[in-house]
């Protein structure tokens, strides 16, 4: 009581309390409910209230009924469609040809180095950028697609001007930009795999197209996983190309979730509707995260 | 008519001569505020670049210390909105498009009342705020009297047409829409010319929608502020609007914005469109318009025009509102509102059109198509609070019907949707 303590002693003491454990992570644990836990916490409590940011009343609390609208919005539940449409396209489009690629760069040839520099550029450029060139180019008058398409005996297309063809046409656009991701994943994923199976395949007589589904494909998987998610993650909040390419538009023909929540948001200043879509997104993105993690899982189960 | 316009001039230069007016900006006291500073937020536009020249003029005159910042409309009014929402006195003026913001704006009580500002002592007794034209002025007042920002842009819609094609094919300036479904037909060649066109884009089309509404009789709103987008007369319309558009205009237009009806004006590739005046200034530039000299101005068919205003208003949750008020009323008063004219301003100052200006008024080709126009103008929205939704799906539904849709079902979901925005504003 009289004499303080050695510090020495004082720890000792501390690590018996059970309380201890916390008292260490407690500044991580301070940060991580910072940054994380009370936007979302807030986001979440804004979503249940009727919060306009032009209304004279105070926001007030509605439950759920913010998402007993969303669940009867048309225009969100086809915005929700698109969404998903444009991702299953895109990612899957995006890893057929990303493995392709990979497997040609990661053969000898003169150039190689070149080339492999090359078809990174999409994936370095801003996506506005390229979103300018690529309307330039799909522009149905002057644009050079439709030279290209006309020239050899094809149909005009009026690409992003019309409601039939801009969803395929964004899609377009995103593979064109991202494959090159996808394959410089696969690339690094080859050049780890050991040569060892290769040699024994060749001894059996396996031809070019039986090593690659039976030893190329299942060794690469957890590279390409890799990839899958993290452009199924990005294209599911894909927002600046088709931002700047259609608006959203012809009319709401390329709206996706994230293009009706900024209008949501920013345009009619609904801030508790469009905080609830904010939560459905976040909800739908974890969702397939956890999905494609458990298939994952399943898969390395059964092989 | 000439005449009649002349001496209208000459009226309007005598009562708006400076030399009385001189005597009383001596009495007024533009240095009461001297040593405060003002945050001025304006949109991006020819009349910024001006107000962005001469700022120190105003500073020098008050001794007040303007930060303005200019920014594009979209962007200016989300950063409004938000800063206002959160109580945030970081605007005291700011630049508001009255046709998209003035009733949600005034709903959320952002507009300060500037009716207590405008007596004796504050006031520059040379201000003459009935110099505005009277369309202006009712634009800038609420239906309970509250006045809420000052005017600095009256625009109107007209029609836009090739002269020189209108004369080598013998065609008259049509006076009604047959007429001018006739001059398109006429004037079109498929691949060269296209013989109508007019903003196709969702929310920017249901401007130029608002001629072929107007024209039909339609209403957005009826007089208990409900949705009538769907009416006959709107099915009418938009059957007119989006057929013309199919026929004459070239296949991408659902994605026009004016900058591309306009850009495909200016490439000799369009004979007319419909569109707000203020961008006679930009044809009719030698150096960037293939056009210049060759461009007529006609009040739209109907003798309709729909219009829309911009003014300078005061933030009710401004520190400084006698510095903002002071700087308000420079930015638009007689002295600087001179040359706006020229520059491609639609000044709604009666006096910026003749004393003022510095080039006589018959020099410039589309002032009296724009006097005209005043005399008939319609604002082109409803004072409603989610201008901005019906104009969303008021546009979903015209590219709907460009695109095939019939008109009646791709109205009556516009006015569903509208009608609920409508209901959850109040």
């Amino acid at each position: 009581m009289t004499t303080s303590p050695l510090p020495g002693t004082s720890l000792r003491r501390l690590r018996r309390r059970p309380a201890a454990p916390l008292l260490f992570v407690l500044p991580a644990l301070l940060l991580t409910v910072l940054v994380i836990a009370f936007p979302l916490g807030y986001t979440l409590y804004q979503s249940m209230t009727n919060w306009v940011i032009t209304s004279p009343n105070p926001p007030k609390f509605i439950g759920l009924a913010n998402y007993a609208e969303l669940l009867r919005d048309q225009r969100a539940l086809q915005s929700l469609g698109r969404t998903v449409l444009i991702t299953v396209c895109s990612v899957g489009l995006q890893m057929v040809l990303g493995v392709a690629m990979a497997l040609v760069m990661n053969k000898h040839f003169f150039g190689r180095g070149l080339f492999r520099t090359m078809a990174l550029f999409p994936v370095v450029a801003t996506p506005v950028a390229i979103s300018l060139i690529f309307v330039t180019m799909m522009n149905p008058q002057t644009g050079v697609l439709n030279h290209f398409l006309t020239s050899v005996g094809l149909n005009a297309q009026q690409w992003i001007y019309a409601e039939k063809s801009v969803l395929p046409a964004l899609i377009l656009v995103d593979t064109w930009q991202w494959t090159p991701f996808v394959m410089l994943i696969a690339l690094a994923g080859l050049a780890t795999l050991p040569t060892e199976p290769y040699e024994a395949a060749k001894i059996d007589g396996a031809n070019a197209w039986q090593t690659f589904w039976g030893i190329t494909l299942p060794m690469l998987m957890p590279s390409l996983f890799v990839a899958l998610l993290f452009r199924a993650i990005d294209t599911l909040k894909l927002f600046d190309t088709i931002y700047a390419m259609t608006q959203g538009g012809p009319g709401t023909a390329s709206e996706t979730i994230n293009l009706y929540l900024y209008t949501l948001s920013f345009n009619y200043f609904r801030m508790g509707y469009a905080s609830s879509m904010v939560i459905a997104l976040l909800v739908l993105v974890l969702g397939i995260t956890l999905l494609l993690i458990r298939a994952r899982k399943l898969a390395e189960d059964r092989s | 008519m000439s005449r009649s316009f002349l001496s209208l001039t000459t009226a309007l230069t005598l009562c708006g001569s400076g030399v009385l007016a001189t005597a009383h900006a001596q009495a007024f006291n533009w240095q009461a505020q001297k040593g405060k500073t003002i945050a001025v937020s304006v949109v991006k536009s020819p009349w910024s670049d001006i107000l962005q020249d001469r700022v120190q003029e105003f500073e020098k005159l008050s001794g007040i210390k303007v930060n303005l910042s200019v920014l594009p409309e979209q962007q200016a009014r989300q950063k409004l909105a938000i800063d206002f929402a959160s109580g945030g006195r970081t605007v005291d003026v700011f630049d508001s498009s009255l046709t998209v913001e003035k009733a949600r704006f005034a709903q959320a009580g952002w507009y300060e009342p500037l009716n207590k500002y405008m007596v004796e002592g504050k006031l520059d007794p040379t201000y003459r705020f009935d110099d505005f034209f009277t369309s202006a002025r009712t634009a800038v007042k609420t239906t309970d009297g509250r006045i809420i920002g000052l005017p600095w842009k009256a625009d109107v819609q007209v029609l836009y047409y090739r002269k020189d094609l209108f004369a080598q094919a013998g065609l008259k300036v049509p006076t009604t829409l047959d007429e001018l479904e006739a001059a398109a037909a006429k004037l079109h060649v498929p691949g060269k010319m296209y013989g109508y066109a007019a903003r196709g884009l969702k929310n920017a089309n249901a401007y130029t929608y608002a001629f072929p509404l107007q024209a039909f009789g339609g209403k957005w709103v009826d007089s208990k502020g409900n949705s009538t987008v769907n009416s006959a007369q709107g099915v009418k319309a938009l059957n007119w609007y989006s057929a013309m558009l199919k026929k004459y205009a070239p296949p991408s237009v659902v994605s026009y914005n004016w900058s591309e009806v306009l850009g495909l004006f200016q490439q000799e590739q369009l004979a007319m469109f419909n569109d707000g005046i203020g961008f006679a200034v930009q044809l009719e530039d030698k150096t960037k318009s293939k056009v210049a000299g060759k461009v007529g101005y006609a009040v739209l068919p109907g003798r309709l025009a729909p219009a829309t205003y911009n003014a300078l208003a005061m933030s009710s949750r401004s520190g400084n509102k006698d510095a903002a008020f002071l700087f308000m009323q420079w930015a638009t008063n007689r002295a600087f509102d001179k040359n706006l004219v020229e520059n491609g301003v639609t000044s709604p100052r009666q006096s910026s059109w003749t004393a003022a200006s510095n080039k006589p008024l018959e020099t410039i080709p589309w002032a009296k198509t724009y006097f005209d126009a005043l005399k008939v103008a319609k604002p082109a929205f409803p004072e409603v609070p989610p201008v901005q939704e019906m104009r969303d799906t008021v546009g979903i539904a015209i590219v709907q019907s460009i695109q095939g849709t019939a008109s009646k079902p791709a109205l009556d979901q516009a006015n569903r949707d509208f009608q609920t925005a409508l209901d959850s504003a109040k």
